[in-house]
C-alpha cells in the first residue's frame, strides 16, 4: 500500500472507533433518540441484533431507538411520582434521562477495512453495567458482551450498516451469575413498566443464550478477517427472506 | 532517549505496527473467550525455532519457558482440568473473559520488537455442578513482548500478573481475597512452571511494580524484557 493509502486506512479505523465511541456515549447519556439519524446508514437493509432477535430494515431499527426514548420518559415519570419532594418541580424535558444508566465501555477492537475502502468490520468486547428502572424499581446488572458491526462508507463518512450487541452476562449486581439469581420484589409504584415492551423483533430467535452453568462453551462473534470487498466476507447482518 | 528521525514512510509504517500489535492483543481476548488455546499458540505466538525456545508465559509464581512447556501447561494441562469439570461436553458452563484495555505500546526504534502493557478486569466462571458455577473476578496486568516474524507481530513473552481475585456476588470486604497458594485457583491452575519464583506479590500489589510499564527503547534486551531474565529478582540458572 502507498503511504497515502496507509494514512487513509488508519484514519478509517480511527473514525470507526470514534463512531462506536459516540454510539456508546449516546447510550450512557440516554440519547438514544440521536443514534439512528446520526450514526446509521441510509441503506434499506440495516439490522440491529440482540441475544433474542433482530430488527431488520430502517423502520424497525429506528423504531427500537424511538421505543427506548419512550421508555426513558416513562422511567422519569415514575421516578418523579416516587420522589415528588426531589423531582416534583421539574418538567418532563428536565427529567428526561433520569434513572437509566447504560455503561458500555469498548475494549479489544479488531477492525478490518475492506481493500476497496467501501465497507469495514469491527468487533469489540464490553465489560458493561446497566442501571435500569424496572417494575421492581431501579436495579443494576453486569452486562458482559460483544459489539460486532459492519460499517459502510457513505457520503464521506462511516456509518453503521449492521450491528450486533450480544451479551454473555446480563445479571444482577451483588449476586453471582454462576448461581441462582434471586430477583427483587415487584413494586406497585413501578408496575407501569410491566406494560411497556419494545417493538417485536423482525426476526425473533435465540441468537445467543445468556450464560448459565449448563450453557455449552459459546464462541465470541466471528473475528473480522482482512478482505477485499464485502461480497467476499461474512456479514454481521440479519436478512429477511 | 531521543527517537531517530524517520521518513514519512517509516513513520506511517510504525503507526501501523502499533495498530497491528494492539490487534494481536485484542484477538487474543477472543481466542481466550473461545478457549482456543492451542490455536492461540499457533496463530498468535512466535514460530521461529530460536524464538520458540525463549518464548515464555509468566504469572505471579514463575515462568514456563519454551513453546513445548507453554503448550503443556496452557493447553494440555488446561484441557485436562476442563474435561474434569461437570458437564456433558468440553467447556460446558465455562466463561473465560479477559478483556484487555488501556493499552500502552512501544515499538523498538529498530522496529524488530515491541512491548505492551494492558489492564484486564476479568472473570472466569467454572461449573461446580450442572446448575451452579463458581464465578470469580480477576484483576490483572497483561504484559507482552512482541517479535516481528516475516512481517507479522507475534507474542514472544507474556506475563499475566494478578492483582487480586474474588468471588463474584460476595461482599469483597468479607472475603478472604489473599488466599494461601493452595487455595488460590490461579495458583493451582498454574501448576509447576519451568522457573518457579514469585514475580508479583498480590499481597502488596503495586509495590513491586511488576510487570513495569514499557518505556521507549532502542533494541531488545532480555534484561529489560517480560521474559524471566527481565524480572528484577531473576537468578540465572548457573547461579541458582
Amino acid at each position: 500500500m502507498t503511504t497515502e493509502l496507509l494514512v487513509e486506512r488508519w484514519e478509517d479505523q480511527r473514525t470507526i472507533k470514534n463512531l462506536m465511541g459516540k454510539y456508546v456515549n449516546c447510550l450512557l447519556l440516554n440519547r438514544q433518540g440521536e443514534i439512528f439519524d446520526g450514526f446509521w446508514s441510509e441503506r434499506p437493509d440495516v439490522s440491529l441484533t440482540f441475544n433474542d432477535g433482530s430488527y431488520v430494515g430502517r423502520p424497525a431499527v429506528s423504531g427500537y431507538y424511538a421505543a427506548a426514548v419512550e421508555r426513558n420518559k416513562l422511567s422519569a415519570k415514575l421516578l418523579k411520582n416516587r420522589l415528588p419532594e426531589k423531582l416534583g418541580g421539574r418538567s418532563e424535558e428536565e427529567l428526561y434521562g433520569i434513572g437509566p444508566f447504560q455503561v458500555k465501555p469498548l475494549t479489544a477492537p479488531v477492525i478490518e477495512v475492506a481493500e476497496d475502502g467501501q465497507t469495514a468490520k469491527g468487533l469489540w468486547f464490553s465489560l458493561g453495567c446497566s442501571a435500569e428502572v424496572t417494575s421492581r424499581g431501579p436495579e443494576a446488572n453486569w452486562t458482559w458482551g460483544y459489539f460486532a458491526g459492519d460499517f459502510v462508507y457513505e457520503e464521506d463518512d462511516w456509518k453503521i450498516w449492521h450491528l450486533q450487541y450480544l451479551c454473555d452476562v446480563d445479571s444482577l449486581c451483588g449476586q453471582s451469575w454462576g448461581r441462582e439469581v434471586i430477583p427483587y420484589p415487584e413494586l406497585p409504584e413501578f408496575a407501569a413498566l410491566k406494560d411497556f415492551s419494545y417493538p417485536p423483533y423482525t426476526v425473533a430467535e435465540n441468537v445467543r443464550a445468556l450464560y448459565s452453568a449448563d450453557r455449552p462453551l459459546t464462541a465470541a462473534p466471528r473475528i473480522p478477517e482482512p478482505y477485499d470487498t464485502f461480497a467476499n466476507t461474512f456479514s454481521y447482518g440479519k436478512a429477511v427472506d | 532517549m531521543k527517537a531517530p528521525k524517520y521518513t514519512d514512510e517509516e513513520l506511517i509504517a510504525r503507526v501501523w505496527d502499533v495498530e497491528e500489535i494492539k490487534k494481536v492483543c485484542a484477538k487474543r481476548v477472543y481466542y481466550v473467550a473461545n478457549d482456543w488455546r492451542k490455536k492461540e499458540l499457533e496463530d498468535l505466538w512466535v514460530s521461529g525455532e530460536a524464538a520458540k525456545k525463549t518464548a515464555s508465559f509468566g504469572r505471579n509464581w514463575g515462568y514456563y519457558v519454551g513453546m513445548d512447556a507453554i503448550e503443556d501447561y496452557y493447553v494440555n494441562q488446561h484441557d485436562k482440568k476442563i474435561e474434569a469439570l461437570p458437564g456433558k461436553s468440553h467447556g460446558d458452563g465455562c466463561l473465560f473473559l479477559h478483556p484487555a484495555s488501556t493499552g500502552l505500546v512501544y515499538e523498538a526504534y529498530d522496529g524488530k520488537t515491541a512491548r505492551g502493557l494492558w489492564y484486564c478486569i476479568s472473570q472466569e466462571t467454572l461449573p461446580v455442578s450442572e446448575s451452579e458455577a463458581d464465578a470469580r473476578w480477576y484483576m490483572e496486568k497483561l504484559a507482552i513482548d512482541f517479535l516481528k516474524e516475516d512481517g507479522k507481530w507475534k507474542i514472544w513473552h507474556l506475563v499475566i500478573a494478578t492483582d487480586l481475585q474474588s468471588e463474584a456476588g460476595q461482599d469483597y470486604m468479607k472475603q478472604k481475597v489473599y488466599l494461601p497458594d493452595e487455595e488460590n485457583p490461579a495458583f493451582v491452575e498454574f501448576g509447576t512452571p519451568t522457573i518457579p519464583m514469585l514475580t508479583h506479590n498480590a499481597m502488596y500489589n503495586w509495590l513491586d511494580n511488576y510487570p513495569a510499564p514499557p518505556v521507549p527503547y532502542r533494541t531488545f534486551d532480555e534484561d529489560n524484557s517480560y521474559g524471566p531474565e527481565g524480572h528484577p529478582d531473576y537468578i540465572a540458572e548457573e547461579d541458582r
